[in-house]
């Protein structure tokens, strides 16, 4: 064995070990991202939680509200449907799910609005206190979105940037999509005393 | 005359109505990295120093008591206008709260943009819950702080949140497991030294001529002495072949043959550094937030 077949061979075991690190860096991250959409699933799966507690405590008040309750339910049903794991987390899928989410948000939102028009069950203490877990539930799916966009773009950049671009095309890794930002519900429900 | 009366007055309104505005949470500046003892931000000079000192003991005794960190920051505007998202940035930036236990509180106050937020570490979500938190702030805080003021009722939330989550937890050492960790620290460490020496001193006895360990100091007579060094030679005779060795070598008067020890650091808080650290916590957007 010559001096030159040893070095060759040297450089493809330095090659070996250096893809081998570019691939484990993509997994950490990769697994970073899956952890976070998780995040934002259980955050998701905690306000559909609140909602038949919310919506039993206005029927309390304003029964004949029935078009609100229904809008409500429907939504809800609507967004249960949809469950993604990480893997079929595509552009479109997430569209739809994001759109699933904002039509439960409009119809959360217009069934607190009605209740400005309740006097009683504005003050009732249960009713408060429903209306902070679910501001404080939207909060935290804001802040689940945005660890989840900012994982996703770390490891979305690793991969196109070049050294991860070739590994990531010879093990078929993709790309994760972005939550996009609301345009119509911006704000949380919140209702003013 | 009248012209500079009339600048005057428009510079005196724009000072007047310039409300210092804050737009990234690197611009709050953290009192309790410098003295672990004050919690409280207030570099508007929004509170008076008097309930600045009560709120500080507050939750300085939560503090030893559960090691619950809290950071009061009292701001007249945030140029987001966004106390959620500030408060829980702020959170996580510095990160607040006990790594393990995540149980940092950040209480955001913003006169001009007219919010209060408590932002709850993830691990503290459980002990003051969201619920909770919007209680206190329309319990103690928001008549208050709608009428303008702010000692009062930024003094009684911490009264309130102190009084909540007294004995809530207790204050373990984070590293559970760390007593056996350093225990075989020391263990490896002195093995290795132990390892170490033997193979040196192995080493100096190995005769150069047959290569077996066989040297044995014969003698050590003193050549040359300054004022700085000494200079000896010691002697050696190989006990299988009877090869002698001389080694000549030199030492600084006044050094001893042990090097010296090691001074162990403090985990702040002593004289030298006042200053306390945050335990690094994380915020997950809990917590819950009042306009007044």
């Amino acid at each position: 064995m010559n001096k030159t077949t040893l070095i060759v061979i040297g450089g493809l075991v330095a090659l070996v070990f250096w893809a081998i690190g570019v691939y484990n860096g993509l997994v950490t991250k990769d697994e970073g991202v899956k952890t976070a959409w998780s995040n934002v699933e259980t955050q998701y799966q905690r306000r559909m939680d609140l909602i038949p507690n919310l919506v039993n405590t206005v029927k309390g008040y304003a029964a004949h509200e029935k078009e609100t309750f229904e809008a409500v339910i429907k939504a809800r049903a609507e967004a249960t449907q949809i469950k993604l794991d990480i893997d079929d987390l595509s552009e479109e899928n997430l569209a739809k799910m994001q759109a699933a989410q904002s039509t439960l948000s409009g119809a959360l939102g217009r069934l607190m609005a009605i209740s400005e028009n309740y006097p009683e069950l504005k003050a009732n203490e249960q009713f408060r206190e429903l209306q902070a877990q679910l501001e404080g539930t939207e909060n935290r799916i804001t802040e689940a979105r945005r660890v989840y966009n900012e994982t996703a773009k770390e490891y979305n950049t690793d991969l196109r940037v070049f050294p991860g671009s070739l590994v990531a095309n010879i093990f078929g890794m993709k790309s994760h999509p972005y939550f996009k930002s609301d345009e119509k519900a911006s704000q949380a429900p919140t209702v003013q005393f | 005359m009248k012209r500079i009366t009339y600048i005057l007055l428009s510079l005196f309104c724009a000072i007047t109505t310039y409300a210092a505005t804050y737009k990234s949470v690197n611009e709050i500046k953290m009192v309790y990295l410098e003295d672990s003892t004050r919690y409280v931000c207030n570099p508007d000079g929004i509170l008076s120093e008097d309930s600045v000192a009560q709120m500080d003991a507050m939750i300085e005794y939560l503090e030893d008591s559960t090691s619950i960190q809290i950071v009061v920051v009292a701001v007249e505007k945030i140029e987001s206008g966004d106390c959620f998202q500030f408060a829980t940035d702020l959170g996580n930036l510095h990160g607040i709260g006990q790594k393990k236990k995540n149980n940092g509180l950040v209480i955001l106050l913003s006169t001009k943009d007219r919010c209060i937020q408590f932002a709850t570490g993830s691990g503290l979500e459980g002990y003051l819950p969201d619920a909770i938190c919007k209680r206190i702030q329309n319990r103690y805080m928001n008549e208050a702080l709608s009428q303008g003021l702010y000692d009062k009722g930024m003094t009684a939330g911490v009264r309130a949140v102190c009084g909540y989550l007294d004995g809530s937890m207790k204050p373990e050492i984070d590293d559970e497991g760390g007593d056996s960790d350093i225990f075989m620290n020391i263990l490896g460490f002195l093995g290795l030294t132990g390892l170490l020496s033997w193979y040196i001193r192995r080493k100096m006895k190995k005769c150069p001529n047959c290569k077996k360990i066989g040297l044995e100091k014969k003698s050590c007579t003193l050549l040359a002495e300054t004022s700085t060094y000494k200079r000896y030679e010691d002697v050696y005779v190989c006990k299988y072949c009877g090869q002698t060795v001389k080694r000549p070598y030199t030492i600084a008067t006044g050094t001893r043959s042990s090097g010296g020890g090691f001074s162990g650091g403090s985990f702040g808080g002593d004289i030298s550094d006042p200053g306390g650290h945050f335990g690094g916590g994380h915020f997950g957007g809990g917590g819950a937030g009042s306009r007044f």
